[in-house]
């Protein structure tokens, strides 16, 4: 049998469009038909959509979760990026710290959040041991418990996580930078900062803009650290929507309300990565 | 075409591998794997003295198993014998998933006189009984009797009432001699929801409120009772002083540590700690007392434990009843639970004589079961917000509650 040119192409693709369709379309069409139908099939309208926006947690969590992904991105940028800066300096020891430094992003997240709650324990945490042995407190504080101190913990440990990735990112998109154009900006008499600023921030923004991207999409959908070190406690304070939703599908058994709060988080999600992408492609 | 016939058969290989059905003569037991080595014991008897039936013992890990029984029961492929905590047992029941025990049990002569009636009731539901509890236990008070004395208490006279209780936490929160800050009384306020639950509703239960009435027709968390219960269990924390600051994070596995590192002076927990806290700190004077109860009530116990079912879609359900009425045996049954057996016989076994688990076994004769709703679950977690906001000082115990019981009161219905 012969198929005409054209469609050769295509016969060579689909088998993977299949699988593609299978694995992404099928999950997404499959949440939002039981975000409209109720636990029996039957199709309720914006019913699950309603409950959902009326129940008291959703809008705290939305916020919660605006705070924790935003706050994360920014620490996890500029830490990551000085630090890929740094490690692109040649120094003694510079590949054992480059070895070290992507620890924290290899260690799987249930292991080091476990490890992280343990050393916020206000009780054996030992945090508060050697704060309060330098004298820097003299009460134990509640990390994890105190309704102010609780977000900027977890997004600690985010940052910590997260920010050997930016890292490594960076590096690789020094190398990408001409050294030309340092020598030339040397003979124009800049010095060290002006050379961050001028020549090596701005052949960064497209490495950075993928970064924060993929970034924003990973934190937005991250439930491990707060799930293994608060469970969005104390009394919902750092209540995510992501781990609102797995509560409702896999704690409630309520997987079409579940379904309407994931379809609603999808359309959030989207939105703002697309007016994200927006602002930044207009720049360029 | 050939070569893709072929290829389209290995990729199809995995899922016939999948589907084969269990063969006669063999089945497929899920025990938690903290049981492992004693199932593993008892599969081995039992294959001895029943050489035609094959038992393969699959250890399955607790977090997350509710979900995944769940999932097995309503897609059919399930396992022929399953342990199930007795809280999920009713839950499971309703989805219809599993397989009216009564007439098995009647063939194979298992009294069912023998069992804890409180016990029997974790699995019946529409008087019907769908499982077969093995393992029922209840929360204590674990105390240090070395700090006991320190405060100037008598440690072989522990406080009965709710108001001699608070007199000696206070007498316990102390800096101590070596210079530790010693709080009287640890209690649950963070991790996993059931950990509060098991410590703060038998008090709601001794004052005479519930979170939910018996038929689940009525919330009662706000009635006066339940409201000075729970105001009992958080003013530890917010009034008195006597618990840990870390309270908000701590769960029983927080506390039992806290206990072992004498930070805490008495707590509650079911007797399957006091291994560990004798392993730990072998120096440590453990006491064991009953909950302290209101002045004029009866004590009360949520009753924990774990029940065998068989689903209804078990491939081998006959060989499986024959499993069950071996494992069901009494010191089969004394062999393997970790805390008590729930049969009566069993419990006059040499292993439940220590006078260290009397406490323990006395809490037992108070033990109920926590309500069967199918919204339990989202119900205790609503229930839990609430108890730490009223740890959290951001309301009293009573607004809490009341907030509490009017989101709960919706959730009723269905």
């Amino acid at each position: 049998m012969r198929i005409p040119k054209r469609f050769q192409g295509i016969m060579f693709v689909l088998p993977a469009l299949f699988v593609l369709a299978m694995l992404v379309f099928y999950p997404i069409v499959y949440t939002v038909v039981l975000s409209v139908t109720d636990p029996a099939g039957n199709y309720v309208g914006l019913e699950n959509f309603r409950s959902m926006i009326d129940a008291r947690l959703t809008a705290r969590a939305f916020w919660n979760t605006l705070i924790y992904v935003g706050f994360s991105i920014i620490f996890q940028v500029l830490i990551g990026t000085a630090v890929g800066i740094l490690l692109n300096n040649e120094f003694w020891g510079r590949g054992a710290v480059r070895a070290l430094i992507v620890v924290p992003w290899v260690i799987p997240g249930i292991v080091a959040a476990t490890t992280w709650a343990w050393m916020f324990h206000t009780e054996f945490g030992i945090i508060n041991y050697m704060a309060q042995s330098a004298h820097v407190i003299d009460q134990p504080v509640g990390w994890l418990t105190n309704p102010d101190t609780v977000l900027p913990a977890l997004i600690t440990v985010n940052v910590w996580k997260m920010f050997p990735f930016v890292a490594i990112m960076v590096l690789a998109g020094l190398q990408a930078i001409p050294n030309d154009l340092y020598e030339a900006a040397r003979i124009d008499g800049a010095r060290k900062h002006h050379e961050i600023l001028y020549v090596t921030l701005p052949h960064l923004r497209p490495v950075l803009m993928s970064i924060t991207l993929l970034l924003a999409i990973w934190g937005l959908n991250a439930i491990t650290i707060i799930y293994a070190m608060t469970k969005g406690g104390p009394a919902n304070r750092s209540l995510i929507t992501p781990i609102q939703i797995f509560r409702h599908a896999f704690e409630f058994f309520r997987f079409n309300e579940a379904a309407a709060l994931s379809v609603m988080f999808f359309g959030a999600t989207a939105l703002l990565m697309t007016l994200y992408i927006r602002i930044y492609a207009e720049k360029d | 075409m050939r070569r893709l016939s072929t290829l389209a058969l290995m990729a199809a290989l995995p899922l016939g591998a999948v589907a084969t059905p269990a063969l006669s003569g063999e089945i497929t037991w899920w025990a938690p794997e903290f049981g492992e080595e004693r199932a593993a014991e008892l599969v081995r008897r039992f294959e001895e003295a029943h050489p035609d039936i094959q038992v393969n013992m699959e250890p399955v890990v607790t977090n997350g198993l509710q979900n995944r029984i769940l999932v097995a029961l309503r897609s059919g492929n399930t396992p022929d014998l399953i342990d199930v905590a007795n809280g999920w047992n009713i839950p499971f029941a309703a989805t219809g998933g599993l397989l009216p025990l009564e007439e098995v049990l009647a063939e194979k002569n298992i009294p069912l006189d023998d069992f804890l009636p409180a016990a029997l009731e974790t699995a019946t539901y529409e008087d019907t009984l769908y499982g077969l509890p093995f393992r029922a236990e209840a929360h204590a008070l674990i105390y240090n009797k070395a700090a006991y004395r320190e405060a100037g208490l008598d440690p072989d006279s522990p406080p009965e009432t709710w108001a001699e209780f608070v007199e000696a936490s206070k007498a316990l929160t102390r800096t101590t001699e070596s210079g530790v800050e010693q709080y009287g009384f640890g209690i649950a306020g963070g991790g996993e929801v059931s950990n509060t639950i098991f410590r703060s509703l038998p008090f709601i239960w001794m004052n005479g409120g519930n979170i939910i009435s018996t038929d689940l027709s009525e919330v009662g968390l706000d009635s006066p009772e339940s409201i000075e219960a729970v105001d009992f269990y958080t003013s530890m924390l917010t009034e008195h002083g006597v618990a840990p600051p870390s309270t908000l994070e701590n769960d029983g596995t927080a506390l039992r540590r806290l206990f072992i590192a004498g930070t805490i002076a008495q707590y509650q927990s079911g007797q399957f700690d006091l291994a560990s806290i004798h392993q730990e700190n072998p120096d440590l004077e453990v006491g064991t007392a009953l909950l302290p109860h209101p002045e004029g009530k009866e004590r009360a116990a949520i009753l924990g434990g774990w029940n065998f079912v068989i689903p209804e879609a078990a491939p081998n359900k006959e060989d499986a009843a024959t499993f069950l009425a071996f494992l069901a045996e009494p010191e089969n049954m004394g062999y393997y639970t970790d805390t008590f057996p729930a049969r009566e016989s069993a419990m006059e076994l040499e292993r439940f004589q220590d006078p260290e688990l009397g406490s323990f076994r006395e809490m037992l004769k108070y033990a109920r079961q926590q309500p069967p709703s199918a919204n339990w679950v989202q119900i205790t977690q609503i229930y839990f917000d609430y108890v730490q906001e009223a740890l959290l000082g951001s309301m009293s115990a009573e607004e809490a509650m009341t907030e509490a019981a009017a989101e709960i009161e919706p959730l009723l219905g269905q």
